[in-house]
């Protein structure tokens, strides 16, 4: 009974091993991920060339306040991303489903909401502001379905993430009684 | 906390140790040495219906009131 015991622990350590190490180099990429968007979109942002490789950037609002929409987007996308990366340290790190990553997980889930929100309200936002600025009138507002369905998809995101968190809690509660 | 865990005693004066109780009830030394040391949120009452059934107590013999206990 022993040995099947001493067995399964093995097991279970050796998925906890794999898991860590595949959190590990998830990570890694995450890490990479944020440095390779942050370069191109400051290519984009001042206009530089790469060899023959141009980037270059297309707001959706014209201006500096479109520029600053833009900028605000991939702030907020690089914080969740940056949040992602905490939480698969903390899954590395362990416990596989702690505290920790449940927290992180919620937080990458909620930053990646707002940059979506950013996203899909700066057209219809600024339009508005045009139309209260040049005295008032009609404001014509457009969304675009696949814009809508992201801002879904990264509520609903954010509703799981707040709900595991919860679950959680809960789950650690219940760990202290006896 | 005001309410203090007095199973060591009682495995004291039944002559019980604690992996005996442990693996009679089924739960772990581990769980069983926080019960002792009362640092658990909680004890189920299927917990503390084993407990008393092993030592042939009442619940008041394993945990107890005492007003001004400030211990975690």
């Amino acid at each position: 009974m022993k040995k099947k015991l001493s067995q399964n622990d093995n097991e279970v350590n050796m998925q906890n091993f794999a898991i860590a190490r595949s959190a590990r180099r998830l990570r890694l990429a995450v890490l990479v991920a944020i440095g390779l968007i942050v370069a191109v979109y400051l290519l984009a942002r001042f206009g530089l060339d790469v060899g023959p490789v141009r980037v270059e950037s297309r707001e959706v609002v014209d201006g500096w306040v479109g520029r600053a929409l833009v900028d605000a987007t991939l702030a907020l996308f690089v914080v969740a991303l940056i949040r992602l990366a905490q939480m698969l340290g903390a899954v590395a790190d362990g416990p596989l489903f702690g505290p920790r990553v449940t927290k992180a997980f919620r937080g990458f889930a909620f930053w990646l909401f707002l940059a979506m929100l950013v996203e899909v309200a700066a057209g219809p936002v600024s339009a508005i502001a045009k139309t209260v600025s040049a005295g008032g009138g009609r404001t014509a507002m457009a969304f675009e379905l696949r814009d809508l369905l992201v801002l879904a998809g990264a509520l609903f995101l954010f509703l799981l993430a707040r709900m595991l968190e919860q679950a959680r809690a809960i789950e650690a509660e219940l760990e202290e009684i006896v | 906390m005001a309410i203090v865990v007095r199973l060591d005693v009682m495995l004291a004066l039944r002559k019980v140790r604690s992996k005996e109780l442990a693996d009679a009830i089924g739960i772990t030394e581990a769980n069983l040495s926080l019960l002792k040391s009362g640092k658990v949120k909680g004890v189920r009452f299927a917990t503390l219906e084993a407990i008393c059934e092993q030592l042939d107590c009442q619940p008041g013999d394993l945990i107890e009131y005492v007003p001004g206990e400030s211990s975690a």
